[in-house]
Order: C-alpha cells, then structure tokens, then sequence
C-alpha cells in the first residue's frame, strides 16, 4: 500500500498543486465580470466602469509620438496627446484643439484660432507658446514634413490664442499633414518639449486628451486614468476627431505580443478588448457567443519595387512585366484568410476619400500573362535572381509574399526569399541596393503627399524629377479641385512607369467581449464611447 | 579546498573576459539598427544617422568596446536606449520574476523527476519504467510553448479557472491572485525539466544499482532503502546534482520563449525583447549577467561534489 502510494504520488503532484493554487486563485478570469451570461444584455445607456483591459498586439518603444513612426506607439499615446487637427471618417482633417484657421489665397501663410479653456493634465491651460513650442519640434522631428516645409519656417505666436506660419512655397495639405497617424504634433506643455532630449525624447507623458498618463510598465502595460477635465471641441466623435467620451475610471493596455494569447484572453474574458488578432481564428470567434468581432482600418498594402541603382528594379520593362503578371486577388487572400478583411483595389488613396482615382491603373490586377511575357523578353531578363524579403512577425507579410514569390517564379524570375526580423527589415527597407522587392504595409493618411510608397529616401526610392514636378502640384494646389486633379496625374504618371503595385487596403481584426458596447474604431481601434453593458 | 576555490574563480574571471568581447562582437554583428527600431520604417536617413550619433554608435567598434568594458569593470553597464532607466536597474527589476519562476519549476521537475527517475531504475524493464521513460521522452521531444498552450486551452479557455497570460505582483494583487499567473509556467516548465531529470536519474541510480559493491550490500542483507539511499544515492548523486544545475541555470537566465509567451517579466522577456530592438546596453549587460549566474552556479555544482561525494574532495586535496 504505501509502496503504490509512493508510485503515484509523484504523478499526481503537479494536479495537486494546480487544483490547490487554482483554488486560492481562482479570481483570474471570472472576477472581472464579463462571463457569457452577462453578455446577452442588452444595450442601454452609456454607463461609468471601473476598468477596462485591452491587450495591444505590440510593444512600444517609447510613447513619445515624435520619436517614433510606429503605429503602436500612436495606438497608446493619442489617448493622453490630441493635435490641432485631428483625422475625421473621410480621412479630412478636422479641428481638435484649434477653433479655427485660415489660410491665404496660395496657401503660403496659416493662422491657426487655438480653443481657449482647453487644460493639460498638468492643469496648465494651452497657450501659444505650448503649441509653437510643439509644433516646431514636430517640424524639426517629422521627415515628411521636413520635405513639405523645406525653407526652416517655424510657428509663431502672434497673441496667447494664435499661431501662425508663414512659407516661402505654398502648401496645400500643411493641416491634412497635420493629422498623418505617423509622428502626429502632438500639443503638449513647452515645459515638457524644452525639456526633451534628443535620443531619448520627452520624459513627461502630459497632453490634453480624455485619459492622463498613470504607470508604464515596458513589455508588461500602459495604465492610462480618465482625465475628468477633459474638455473636446464640441462637436460628436466623428472618426478619430469631437469629443472622446470615456466611461472607464481606468485603462489597462496590455502588450500582448502572442496572437494565439490575445485569442485566449478573449475567449475567457481576460481581455474586454484586444487588437490585430490572427485571421484563420476569424472563423472561430465569429460562432462565440460571448465575442464580438470588430474590424478597423490598417491601411494600404503593395508591392514595393526597388528602383535604386544597383537593383534590378531599375529596368523598367522588368518591372512592368512583373506588375501585368502579378494577382493581386490571390496575394490578398493569401495574406487576410478570413472574408471582409481585405479591399483590392488599385487607388493609392482609400475609397471614401477625396484622392481616390483609377486614374492610370489600367496594367494593375490585369494578371496579363502574354503582355507580361512580352515586357519580360524585352526587358532582356537574364536569369539573375530576384531578391525579395519578408518577416514573419506580421503573418500577413508573410503569407502575401508566399503567394508573390510563386506568381514570380511562373512568370519565369528566379527568386530569392530572404526572412528576416523586423529590425533587419527596417535597415532593408533604408538601405539601397540591398533588396528587389517587398510585400509591405502602411498606415492610411489623409494627403497623397504623406504616401511612404511615394518616398524618395526609402521604400523603393521614387525620385523622378518629372514626378516630383507634379507631385509639387498638389502641395502648390489653390483648391480642393485642382489638388485632386494634380493627384490623379502623379498616380497616372506613377502607373505608367510601373513604380509600385498597390493591392488594395486592409482591416485588423479587433475583438471585444460581448458586453463592450459603442466599440468604434477608425485607422486603429479606439475605446472612445466604448462602455461595459451592465 | 581554498586553494581549489581560489584557482577556479581564477578560471571565471579569464573566462568572463573572454565572454565579454564574444558578447559585445556577437551583439554588433547583427544585422538591424537600434536607431531604426527606435524611429520606425518613416524615420529619414538623417534621422537615423542624428540619433545613431547621439547613441555613440557612430564610433569605432573598438572604441565602443574599449568604452563598455571601462564601465562595466567599474560596475556601469550603461543605460537602455529603449527604458528610461539603468541596465542594472532593469536586471535587478527582471531578475525577480525570474528567480520565482524557476525555484517552483524547478522543485516541481525534481519532485516528479527523481521519484520517477528511482522508480524507474529499481524496476529497470518492467511497466513502470516503460511508461515513466515514454512519458520522459515524449515530455523532452514537446516544445515548452506548445505544452503552455494546451495547458492554456485546458485551464483557461475550457475550464476557466486559471488566467490566460500576464503577471501580477504580491503587492498588487495579493498572493493568491499572484500564484493564479504562476500555476501554468511553472508547471509547464517544471514537467518540462523533470522529462531531463527523470532520465538522468534513471540512468545514473541504474548504473550504480549495477554495481558489484551494490550487490555485495544485497547479498550482506541490508534493508533496500539503507541501499537506495546510503550507497547507490550518494554515488548517483553527482550526476544528478550537475544537471539540476544546468536546469536551474537554464530556468533562472529567463526562459524566452514562455516568459514571452505568458507576458512574465523576466530575464528571458527582456533579452528577447532588447534582441528584438537591438538595444545592445540591456543585451551585452544581460547576457554578462546571465554568464557569471551560469558560472557561479557551476561553481557551486562543482563544489557540493565534494560534499557528496568524499573522494573527490581526497582526490582535489
């Protein structure tokens, strides 16, 4: 008897200790409240909560909107920071933290009417100085800007209330810039900004938006507070733009960097929200009762072709060859498994937006195999190797570029499919010379002009004088019109010289649990007006 | 025995500045741009190139090594370029959550292991060695992640009485709550190392149990646990004491790819994330940090044979 004891002792020891240790623990995932019984109700007025978990899908380097172009680093900090200008649903910059502005006939000179009353968290009021200070560093920091505003103007401030710039070129899409989710100007105290160092950047977390910073714990969470004296525009949210109204006293963003762990955490209501989830689990959570499913902008999607010396991008038959040959329906799929998180189209602007045309897309998504051949003869292709790279972190990278490298190879390219981390990706992506091709993704903007496929330092370096003169029609543009039709003619002119193939653009899939209600979300998921069914 | 000790820490120390400039050539070899993860995809080249000086990586390697080695000597490991904090502060915040991680693996590897591992020697052939043995080896060929996650789907999304990932302090969320974060990577890792442990405890308590002297304690008639644990123990001892060392060394330098999984800030979070975002001060100092444990804890292996087994301790004398 005791020999069989001693026999089944060890085996039993490690469901002991689970049993016991679950026993004295066992409020981590049912004491937040949001079983499946709960979530059938349904929805009412919006009511306060006490918490809120969201789990990110990324860690962010630093929270300092300037010092980084990542968009986790806007997904946590444009709940503590609020710009001037702010993106509303038609990808149109709308007022935030300005009244009003006005610009001259030829856009050389902005005076923008700052809203008075509006508080930091600090308790400061937003002044002048607060907003020339940030909006100056945000010129000196920002590289797309630094290409708009090319003479060193700076804001002023002309009374406590007022601020304006004036440029020596004139610049249509200055507020549209304004509110591009990379690297955003956000207005904070000058306190903070004067005392921002350059490689570490701002050491103080103080905006004006609905929630204040409370604790940042790297690779673990951001705690953010409700600020109860936040006081919006006055005006309904209308995309990322209006009032943000809160209803959750604190916000816990998680950074969850495992897919699989945020579809758990969902499941078992760990998390009331989370962000960027695995498409094949689309199918999954769509038949549980207690998730909701969500889907939010990621932004366009293409492949990038290297047109710097030394690359075989540089032959412009190759490239077009490529462009007619390539199913962009089938890289798409490929790359977002799950229906309805995917749009393939070929505008490089989104649909629904201003810029949108089909102006020169005539060879995009034709999969014209004899043309293809055709150019590819022409191009006088001689078997070198194609390079293209990729990571694995983003699987839809990933995926997309599977489904690319074999639509290559039948059009008869030898491929090379380098997989890399994404550090080694971002040096790729800077370095000329070093790579042919790339499936890539980017945030959607409100101005072509902000376009990182258009970049003329990087992505694939487009440097066409010929195009550079017509994309100077847009920024130099007197109205809306003759903006639109200046873009229609840079994409056309783009097209034509098979600079790059957009796919179309993309959703993340976001989930919530049953119970979240007034979930909204435009370029990145956003809990304003998000509250807790009670 | 002093003498012995002073010549192996001797030993350490050459061996440490050997560590020191692999660490530091490994680290800047590889490809990707601290300056880059830092800004993002958008940043300018001269962005880049402003913040890479700012950072000092502008200089000659040489210098930049002649130049940490200067301050890790006179206990600076520098400061992260990703944390507004110390490298020491952020191995002294990680090594916690390491540490806890590993004693409870550990010890749960060791009761199931050494029990199991006896058990199987004594019955060498029979059904319990066969089943311990494919339990063993079925527990070493399954990657720790993929059993965290069945674990995951059996405790957490099925039976919904353990949390998913994440990690809360005692202080913050009480003890219970605490030990709740902890039931899946313990257990995960600890059935994990007890697979290794089971094996080396078999296989040394089955040479030994061979041995003519064993035979000899039989045939004298000594009681069966007089020999289990006076002879055959202390002469399996060794074996088994060198690889509960390595285990717990593995364990305590972080346990990447689970403490990543499981959102558990420790070591092998941190180095896994400053390898991700090249933040070459956190991985230099973390990987030093993780070689002196490794070597201290070989040290003190090295020592306790001498303890258990005394003719070694003659043999060194």
């Amino acid at each position: 008897m005791k020999k069989n004891f001693k026999k089944i002792a060890a085996m039993i020891m490690t469901a002991t200790m689970m049993l016991s240790l679950t026993a004295c623990g066992g409020g981590g995932t049912t004491s937040n409240g949001n079983g499946g019984s709960d979530s059938q109700q349904a929805a009412g007025e919006p009511v306060m909560s006490d918490v809120l978990k969201v789990a990110l899908n990324a860690d962010p380097p630093t929270l300092d909107p300037l010092m980084s172009t990542g968009a986790i680093v806007r997904d946590c900090n444009k709940y503590i920071f609020e710009g001037l200008f702010e993106m509303n649903e038609n990808y149109e910059p709308s007022p935030q933290l300005c009244e009003s502005y006005e610009a001259n006939d030829d856009y050389t000179e902005f005076t923008f009417k700052l809203r008075q009353g509006v508080l930091f968290h600090n308790g400061d009021e937003m002044k002048a100085d607060d907003v020339v200070a940030s909006l100056n560093r945000w010129l000196s920091k920002n590289s797309a800007v630094k290409s708009l505003i090319t003479n060193g103007e700076q804001f002023e401030k002309v009374d406590d209330y007022t601020v304006k710039i004036s440029l020596t070129n004139p610049c249509y899409t200055l507020t549209a810039a304004m509110c591009a989710p990379a690297q955003f100007p956000a207005i904070m105290p000058k306190s903070v900004v004067d005392a921002a160092t350059e490689d570490g950047g701002i050491s103080e977390y103080i905006g004006t938006g609905p929630m204040k910073f409370g604790e940042w714990v790297q690779n673990q969470y951001l705690l953010l507070e409700k600020n109860d004296d936040y006081k919006g525009p006055g005006y309904e949210l209308d995309g990322e733009a209006g009032d943000k109204p809160i209803y959750f006293k604190e916000v816990y963003l998680y950074f969850v960097t495992d897919a699989t762990i945020r579809t758990a955490g969902i499941q078992t209501g760990e998390y009331d929200i989370v962000s960027n989830l695995n498409y094949d689990d689309v199918e999954m959570l769509s038949s549980d009762p207690n998730v909701k499913l969500d889907k939010s902008l990621m932004g366009y999607t293409g492949i990038i072709m290297n047109k710097a010396e030394g690359t075989l991008g540089t032959n412009e038959k190759l490239r077009g060859a490529i462009t007619y040959a390539l199913d962009c329906d089938e890289i798409m799929a490929a790359a977002y498994p799950a229906e309805g998180y995917a749009d393939v189209y070929s505008s490089m602007m989104p649909e629904g937006s201003k810029w949108y045309t089909e102006k020169g897309t005539e060879a995009i998504n034709s999969k014209d195999m004899d043309k293809a051949k055709e150019l590819l003869k022409e191009s006088g292709y001689d078997g070198t190797p194609i390079k293209v790279v990729t990571n694995q972190v983003y699987p839809q990278h990933y995926n997309g570029t599977l489904v690319l490298v074999q639509q290559l190879e039948d059009l008869g390219l030898e491929v090379d499919l380098e997989v890399v981390d994404w550090t080694t990706m971002l040096e790729y992506k800077k370095t000329k010379g070093t790579y042919d091709l790339y499936y890539m993704d980017y945030p959607a903007v409100t101005t072509p002009t902000s376009l990182r496929t258009i970049s003329q330092t990087d992505e694939g370096w487009t440097t066409w004088p010929e195009f550079l003169d017509l994309l100077n029609g847009v920024t130099s543009a007197k109205s809306d019109d003759e903006a639109v039709a200046a873009w229609e003619n840079c994409q056309e002119y783009l097209f034509g010289r098979y600079s790059y193939v957009p796919l179309g653009y993309s959703y993340y899939c976001n989930a919530t649990t049953a119970d979240i209600e007034g979930y909204h979300s435009i370029s990145c998921q956003c809990i304003y007006g998000a509250y807790k069914a009670q | 025995m002093g003498k012995y000790i002073l010549k192996r820490i001797a030993g350490v120390i050459v061996t440490l500045l050997i560590l020191s400039v692999a660490i530091f050539s490994i680290t800047h070899i590889m490809s990707g741009d601290p300056a880059l993860a830092m800004l993002g995809s958008d940043a300018s080249a001269e962005q880049v190139e402003a913040l890479r000086a700012e950072m000092g990586l502008d200089q000659p390697l040489t210098a930049q090594y002649i130049s940490w080695i200067k301050d890790t000597i006179s206990g600076d490991l520098g400061d992260s370029y990703f944390r507004h904090q110390t490298v020491i502060q952020a191995l002294s915040e990680r090594i916690g959550p390491s540490t806890e991680l590993a004693i409870i693996s550990e010890l749960i590897a060791i009761l199931i292991g050494i029990p199991l591992g006896i058990t199987a020697a004594k019955r060498k052939g029979g059904a319990v060695d066969l089943a311990a043995s494919s339990a063993a080896i079925l527990g070493m060929s399954m990657p720790a992640f993929l059993l965290g996650l069945l674990f995951i789907l059996l405790f957490s999304v099925n039976m919904g009485v353990l949390p998913v990932s994440g990690y809360v302090t005692v202080a913050k969320g009480g003890l219970s709550n605490h030990l709740s974060y902890m039931v899946i990577p313990c257990v995960t890792m600890g059935l994990v190392q007890s697979a290794l442990i089971m094996r080396i405890t078999r296989s040394s308590f089955a040479e030994v149990m061979g041995k003519d002297y064993i035979k000899t304690a039989k045939a004298k008639g000594l009681k069966e646990r007089v020999i289990l644990y006076k002879h055959v123990f202390r002469n399996a001892g060794a074996t088994i004491v060198t690889i509960l060392g390595q285990s717990f060394g593995s364990l305590i330098a972080g346990v990447a790819v689970l403490e990543t999984m499981f959102n558990i800030p420790g070591m092998g979070q941190l180095i896994v994330d400053s390898v991700l975002k090249r933040d070459y001060p956190v991985i230099q100092g973390a990987v030093l940090f993780v070689s002196i444990l490794y070597v201290l804890i070989n040290l003190v292996v090295d020592i306790s044979y001498g303890f258990i087994d005394p003719r070694i301790r003659v043999t060194r004398s």
